[in-house]
């Protein structure tokens, strides 16, 4: 039975999820060195309190995974699920347990984690409120299973769940990354990617609701191109490179070019996994092409507004800011994406020959 | 028997079915009516699977108050059914037997029954309309249930697979099984011996027979 289960409900989870889930772990296991882990993991576990962080974390993944579960479960093919009910109680309760579990690894292995760093640095209480606190989230998550298995929900209420919960989930990650956006701290840039993808699966939600909503398939895929440009951007930031090497080398037009497009394809990765889920079809390649093409010309373009104007950091995020709500304005009416690309392009060469782009003022 | 009192169903602000009051007695019934008039709605209710507002109660059993007591004492076929394209049959109706605490020899006899033990470990990808039609028939009578709720049985299968439907129905019903079937087509009234005939129009259940 279980085993039936992990293939008809789990492993569909983690397939699902498999472009987040790559990116949590380049984070976890690239980015991230070891002693950094333990640091990270010596001050979660230092206070109670500072347990709050990892546990809000944790916990949009734990939503995640219900989120996904009760869709699953609704979805006409999956129907047979539902013939969990027949199995008398004590056994039903362990095995949508055990399930929840299952769609849990990552958050029960962090929690271990967690749980032996408290152990050794002697933090008793600390252990016993990871261990309680993981017991009354299993129990509270199979809980919840289980009523949605008795009692099938309204379609539209199904809907607004479907859409309001990775809202609420986003909400306090928008708050927190609009705080830390800018700033240099490798969390910024891990919440910043959080925040572009849920607001992706915020915005593909609420367009399912929209009649027609195909024709606002490619401006989700632009916002999100453009989204992590200005993450690409931070993450020239973050990883304290020198751009201006780049000038002095004989091919430095071409490898800041292929560096950015690199960065560009492997930022949006989980995005492109996400939107070829839910538009398959609906999006050729030529859209994604045109898309990378955009977001990195608004890249070399951002680089250089900024020293061009010779304006303050706060400013410039403003600018362009509201230079992108202007740019959506102009998709939703259908404008042609290739003309933006030949709008940036247009601007970043100019700006190039030039000798504008001075990477260095990316500092200051 | 099946009880309705003050039920309702509506899809946003159209509303599909109203049945201030009914009772379903004990038998094999054919509910009539044309495609969108509510049949698959109705027999869905009866299974618990969707909401509803009103009262449905299976053998004096409240689908909303005690759903997990009524839902046993029910089993249904979907009419255009439809599974994970990864799964098989034999992973699906394993499953299904092991939740229903059914026998794996009288498993086996209805997969034989319907032929679904020949492509049972085929991916369902590979299905035709009529072979996951054969398999949804072989969930509805996967189970010691007092009611089998049957959507349009006989659309997609063989005339072959017809005649041994027609053939299991009438040997349940002899054991003491209750069937709703719906149809758009007219069927056999002689062959299946109906209790009662409903017909669904203009939102109402009526009884025609």
């Amino acid at each position: 039975m279980i085993r039936f289960l992990l293939k008809s409900w789990v492993y569909p989870f983690y397939r699902t999820y498999a472009g987040f889930l790559f990116v949590v772990f380049l984070f976890a296991a690239g980015l991230l060195k070891g002693e950094e882990h333990v640091a990270i993991a010596k001050f979660f576990t230092s206070d109670v309190k500072n347990l709050a962080y990892p546990y809000f974390g944790l916990l949009l993944y734990e939503f995640l995974t219900l989120h996904f579960s009760i869709r699953w479960i609704s979805d006409q093919k999956n129907m047979f699920l539902w013939d969990l009910v027949y199995i008398p109680g004590r056994p039903r309760t362990i095995i949508l347990g055990l399930i929840i579990l299952y769609l849990h690894i990552p958050v029960i292995a962090y929690s271990l984690f967690l749980l032996g760093m408290a152990l050794v640095s002697g933090q008793i209480m600390v252990s016993i409120v990871i261990i309680l606190g993981s017991i009354f989230k299993l129990a509270i998550f199979t809980f919840i299973l289980f009523r949605f298995l008795l009692f099938p929900v309204e379609k539209k209420y199904n809907q607004i769940f479907r859409i309001a919960l990775p809202g609420f989930l986003n909400f306090p990650v928008i708050v927190f990354s609009i705080r830390h956006f800018f700033s240099k701290s490798f969390l910024s840039f891990f919440l910043s990617k959080t925040l572009s993808i849920g607001t992706l699966m915020v915005f593909i939600l609420l367009i399912q609701t929209i009649d027609n909503y195909e024709r606002f398939a490619s401006v989700a895929i632009t916002l999100i191109f453009i989204s992590n440009a200005f993450l690409s951007y931070e993450l020239f930031k973050f990883q304290n490179i020198d751009l201006n090497v780049f000038r002095n080398l004989p091919l430095k037009p071409l490898i800041i070019l292929f560096q950015s497009l690199m960065i560009m394809i492997i930022l949006n990765l989980p995005e492109i996994l996400i939107i070829y889920r839910n538009f398959s079809g609906l999006i050729s390649i030529w859209d994604l092409i045109m898309d990378v093409l955009n977001g990195l010309m608004v890249l070399l373009f951002l680089f250089a507004y900024l020293v061009f104007y010779h304006i303050g950091l706060q400013q410039y995020i403003t600018r362009i800011f509201w230079g992108s709500i202007l740019l959506v304005l102009f998709l939703l009416f259908d404008f042609p994406s290739y003309l933006l690309f030949i709008a940036f392009s247009s601007a970043s060469a100019y700006l190039y020959m030039r000798g504008y782009y001075n990477f260095e003022t990316v500092y200051y | 028997m099946i009880d309705f009192l003050d039920y309702h169903k509506a899809y946003g602000r159209y509303e599909v079915l109203s049945i201030p009051k009914l009772k379903i007695p004990n038998g094999i019934h054919w509910i009539k009516g044309v495609n969108g008039s509510g049949k698959s709605t109705l027999l869905k209710s009866i299974a618990g699977i969707i909401p509803f507002n009103g009262e449905i109660q299976i053998n004096g059993e409240s689908i909303k108050s005690d759903p997990v007591k009524s839902r046993r004492m029910v089993t249904y076929s979907e009419a255009e059914p439809a599974y994970p394209v990864f799964l098989t049959a034999a992973d699906i109706l394993d499953f299904v037997a092991q939740t229903r605490n059914y026998n794996k020899v009288k498993l086996d006899e209805i997969m034989d029954y319907f032929g679904v033990n020949q492509f049972q470990n085929q991916a369902i990808g590979g299905f035709s309309a009529g072979m996951l039609k054969k398999l949804s028939l072989c969930m509805a009578f996967c189970g010691e249930v007092s009611w089998i709720l049957l959507d349009e049985p006989f659309a997609f299968i063989d005339s072959e697979t017809e005649k041994k439907l027609m053939h299991l129905i009438k040997k349940k019903v002899e054991e003491g099984i209750n069937f709703i079937i719906t149809s758009h087509h007219e069927l056999e009234q002689d062959a299946f011996g109906f209790s009662k005939i409903y017909s669904i129009r203009e939102t109402q259940l009526q009884v025609e027979k």
